[in-house]
C-alpha cells in the first residue's frame, strides 16, 4: 500500500500541469494536424488529403516568407549571440564600473511590452518625421528608408530583434560565466596564459552548453518572429519582411483560412524540430 | 420510448415553426418603431460613436430596446470576429463588418450569419446597388449596408492658388499631374498629395474603380494584371516619378503630413470632413473638395474606399431587437448618422437630407457634400470577393516594388496575379 502511494504521489502532483499541457498544447497541435488535411468549401469542412501542403509548394509568398526568416536566422542570430557574449564577458569582469546598472540596462529591452516597443520604433524610424532620420540628416547624410526599402526594412527588423533580445541572451551567458571557477583562470594566469588564451581554452569550452542552449533558443525564436515584423513593418515593403509567423497570422485572422494556416504551422513545427535536432547533434559531436 | 420520440419530434417541429415565423414576420418598422420589442442587445464595433451618437433617436422609436456596446480597436476587431465565427462563440447581437470583408466571412462561415433576406429584401431597391451586392453572398443577405464612402479630390485652396492652379481646370488625371508639378514648384517642400507606398493602395484602388473594374472580376477570376490595372499603376508610377507624391505611412503619417502642411491634397472619401475638423481646425477655410479627375475626359469619376455593414450573428439570442436596430440604423436612421457623423448613406432616400445642401464655413468650398452627390454611386457593382485580403496584399506589394524598386508595372502585376493564383487557386482572367 505504502509503495503504491509513493508511485502515485508524483503523478498526483503532475496531473494539473499535464492536464493543462494536454488541453492547451497537445490538443491544439493535434487538431492543427487534422485541420491541415481538410478544406473549407462554402462552410463545409471536407477532407482534402495533402491539398493544403501542395498549395504551400506553389505559394511564392510563403517561399518569400521562408527566405526572409532564413535571412534573419543566418544574419541576426550569430551577430546577436556574439554581441551578447562579448557584453557578458565585459560585465562579468570585476573591474567594470557600474556593472549592476549596465546589466539591468542591457536586460531592460527584453522585458518591455512589445506593443510599446513597436510604437516606439515606428515613431523613431518614421522616414518623414522620425527622430532617427532627423539626426541623420542633421549630420548632412541622406535620410534612411527604414520601412520602405527592401533591405533597410530587413535591417530595421534585425536591429529591433538584436536590441530586444541581446540583453536576455547576455544574462544567460553571465550565469554561464559565473559557473566557471575562478581557480581555472588563476591557474592559467600562473602558467603564463594570456587573456585571449584563457578565453579560448577555458571560457569558450566551458561555456559550450550555454552557447548551444542560446543558439537553439534563438533559432526557435527567430523562426517564430511575428510581433516585431507585424508592429514595425507589417511585413512590407512587398513582403520583404514577411515572416512565416506573420504569414500564418494573416492567413488565420485576415483570410480566416484555418486549414491552410494549419499546414503552414506544421511546416514551421517540422522546420524548428529539424533545425533544433541538427544543432543539438552538432553540439554533441563537437563535445565528443 | 416511441412516445418520447414523438414528443421530441413534435417539440422540435413546433420550435422550428416558431423560429420560422419569427424570422418571417418581424414587427419592426424603422419609421414608426414598436414598443413591444424588448430586450438588451450588444453591438460589436470599432466605431462606437457612429452608433452611440444616434441612439437617442433610435430609442424614441424603440424605447424598450437597450443597446450596449462592445468596442475594440480596429486592429483587434477582425481577429475577434474570426475567432467568434470559427468557434461559434457569441460575440454580440450586432457585428460591424466592412463591406470588403463580408464575402470573406460569408464564404468561410456562412452559418455564422443570420440570413436577413426575408426581413431585409424589401429594402433592396432603396440601396446603392454596389453596396447591396457586397452584402449578399450566394443569394443570402448576410449584412445590411451602413455607409458608402465616395472619394473626392480634396485640395488646399491656398496652396493651389499660389501655384496658379484653378481646381476646376483639373478634369483628367493628366491635368492633375501637370497641376501637381506647378504646385510642387510654387510650394517648396510640399507635395500635391500623399500615398502610403508600402502600406496601402488608395490611389490605385480609385483608378481601377473609375475604369469599372477591380482586383477580382465578377466571375471570380483574378484581374490584378489586367490592362486597366496596368493603366492604374502606370499613372501612380508617373506621378511618383514626377515627384508630386509624398510617402505617408499609415493614418498617423497622413494626418501628420496634413497637419504639418506638407501635402496640398488627398484623394480620399467624404469622411475626411471629420478628420479635418478633428485634427486640423487651424486649417479652417483652406480645404476645398471637387469631383475626382478621370483617366480620360468624360470618363468614370466614382470610386469608393471603405464603407461598412452590420451583421446579426446566428447565435444572437435576440434577433428581433437586433434587427430592429440594424434595420433602423441602415435605413431611416442613416439620415441621423449623416447629420451627426458625416457618414455617407447607402440608403438612397437619405440623400435628400437637407444637410447635404447646407453650407459649411469650415471649407473653402462651403457646399462640401456637392461633389460627392454628383459622383456618388458606382455605375457597375464593385465585388470584393472572398479573397479580397490577399488581393489587397498582392496589389500593395506590386505597388511597393514598382515605386521603391525597379520592377516594371507589367512584371509586378503579373507577379501579383501569379501569387494570387497560387494562394487562392483562382484563374487569371484574360488581359
Amino acid at each position: 500500500m505504502t509503495s503504491r502511494r509513493i508511485v502515485l504521489t508524483p503523478w498526483a502532483f503532475l496531473t494539473p500541469a499535464l492536464l493543462l499541457y494536454a488541453l492547451f498544447t497537445v490538443y491544439p497541435v493535434a487538431r492543427a494536424l487534422i485541420l491541415s488535411f481538410q478544406r473549407n468549401i462554402d462552410g463545409e469542412i471536407r477532407w482534402a488529403g495533402v491539398a493544403q501542403y501542395q498549395r504551400l509548394l506553389g505559394d511564392d509568398v510563403f517561399k518569400q516568407a521562408l527566405f526572409n526568416t532564413g535571412i534573419f536566422l543566418v544574419v541576426q542570430v550569430p551577430i546577436m549571440l556574439l554581441a551578447a557574449l562579448l557584453i557578458a564577458i565585459a560585465l562579468n569582469s570585476k573591474r567594470f564600473p557600474l556593472r549592476a546598472l549596465f546589466r539591468s540596462a542591457f536586460f531592460l529591452p527584453s522585458i518591455m511590452s512589445l506593443v510599446a516597443v513597436g510604437v516606439l520604433f515606428r515613431v523613431l524610424l518614421n522616414e518623414d518625421l522620425g527622430l532617427v532620420n532627423y539626426l541623420i540628416s542633421s549630420l548632412g547624410l541622406s535620410a534612411v528608408p527604414w520601412i520602405t526599402h527592401p533591405w533597410w526594412a530587413k535591417i530595421t527588423v534585425m536591429l529591433l530583434l538584436t536590441w530586444r533580445y541581446t540583453g536576455f541572451m547576455m544574462v544567460i551567458y553571465l550565469s554561464g560565466l559565473q559557473t566557471i571557477p575562478d581557480e581555472l583562470y588563476e591557474a592559467a594566469e600562473i602558467d603564463g596564459s594570456s587573456g585571449w588564451q584563457s578565453f579560448w581554452y577555458i571560457t569558450l569550452p566551458l561555456l559550450r552548453p550555454t552557447i548551444l542552449f542560446t543558439t537553439v533558443l534563438s533559432t526557435i525564436g527567430v523562426l517564430q518572429i511575428f510581433d516585431e515584423a507585424l508592429i514595425v513593418t507589417r511585413g512590407g515593403p512587398s513582403n520583404e519582411t514577411l515572416t512565416i509567423g506573420l504569414y500564418l497570422y494573416q492567413t488565420v485572422f485576415s483570410s480566416a483560412d484555418f486549414h491552410y494556416a494549419a499546414a503552414l504551422s506544421w511546416v514551421l513545427v517540422i522546420l524548428i524540430g529539424v533545425l533544433s535536432v541538427l544543432q543539438l547533434r552538432l553540439g554533441e559531436r563537437g563535445q565528443g | 420510448m416511441k412516445n418520447r420520440v414523438t414528443v421530441f419530434a413534435a417539440f422540435g417541429i413546433s420550435a422550428v415553426v416558431a423560429v420560422g415565423l419569427a424570422q418571417n414576420a418581424p414587427a419592426t418598422n424603422p419609421q414608426k418603431g414598436n414598443t413591444n420589442i424588448k430586450g438588451e442587445i450588444t453591438l460589436f464595433s470599432w466605431a462606437e460613436p457612429s452608433y452611440s451618437s444616434v441612439l437617442a433617436e433610435f430609442n424614441k422609436l424603440y424605447p424598450n430596446i437597450q443597446v450596449k456596446f462592445t468596442t475594440v480597436g480596429y486592429a483587434d476587431a477582425y481577429p475577434k470576429i474570426t475567432a467568434s465565427f470559427a468557434g461559434n462563440v457569441p460575440l454580440a447581437d450586432v457585428v460591424m463588418i466592412e463591406s470588403e470583408r463580408v464575402e470573406i466571412y460569408g464564404t468561410r462561415f456562412p452559418n455564422a450569419f443570420t440570413d436577413l433576406s426575408a426581413w431585409g429584401k424589401k429594402w433592396e431597391r432603396n440601396f446603392d446597388r454596389s453596396k447591396w451586392a457586397q452584402s449578399e453572398v450566394k443569394g443570402k443577405l448576410l449584412t445590411m449596408p451602413t455607409d458608402a464612402a465616395p472619394v473626392g479630390m480634396w485640395y488646399r485652396a491656398d496652396l493651389l492658388e499660389k501655384a496658379g492652379v484653378e481646381p476646376s481646370s483639373i478634369k483628367t488625371w493628366n491635368d492633375y499631374l501637370e497641376a501637381g508639378k506647378k504646385v510642387v514648384i510654387a510650394n517648396p517642400g510640399i507635395k500635391m498629395a500623399g500615398i502610403d507606398v508600402t502600406g496601402s493602395e488608395t490611389l490605385m484602388r480609385t483608378l481601377i474603380q473609375q475604369q469599372g473594374s477591380f482586383y477580382i472580376d465578377q466571375d471570380g477570376k483574378i484581374a490584378v494584371n489586367s490592362s486597366k490595372m496596368v493603366r492604374a499603376l502606370s499613372f501612380v508610377k508617373s506621378a511618383w516619378d514626377a515627384g508630386i507624391l509624398a510617402n505617408v505611412q499609415g493614418t498617423d503619417g497622413l494626418i501628420g503630413a496634413i497637419k504639418g502642411n506638407r501635402v496640398a491634397g488627398v484623394n480620399l472619401p467624404v469622411w475626411m470632413i471629420g478628420i479635418f475638423k478633428a485634427f486640423t481646425p487651424e486649417q479652417k477655410g483652406k480645404w476645398g473638395v471637387a469631383q475626382l479627375p478621370s483617366l480620360t475626359a468624360g470618363g468614370g469619376q466614382t470610386a469608393y474606399i471603405g464603407g461598412s455593414s452590420l451583421a446579426i450573428p446566428s447565435n444572437s439570442q435576440n434577433k428581433e431587437a437586433a434587427w430592429a436596430f440594424v434595420e433602423w440604423y441602415t435605413t431611416y436612421g442613416s439620415k441621423n448618422v449623416l447629420e451627426k457623423r458625416g457618414a455617407w448613406p447607402s440608403f438612397l432616400p437619405s440623400l435628400s437630407a437637407p444637410v447635404l445642401n447646407a453650407a459649411d464655413a469650415f471649407f473653402a468650398t462651403p457646399n462640401v457634400f456637392a461633389p460627392f452627390k454628383k459622383s456618388a454611386f458606382l455605375s457597375k457593382s464593385l465585388r470584393y470577393s472572398s479573397d479580397y485580403d490577399k488581393a489587397f496584399a498582392a496589389v500593395v506589394a506590386a505597388q511597393a516594388s514598382v515605386l521603391t524598386g525597379d520592377q516594371s508595372v507589367q512584371a509586378a502585376l503579373d507577379k501579383a496575379a501569379n501569387d494570387l493564383k497560387n494562394q487562392t487557386g483562382r484563374e487569371i482572367a484574360g488581359k
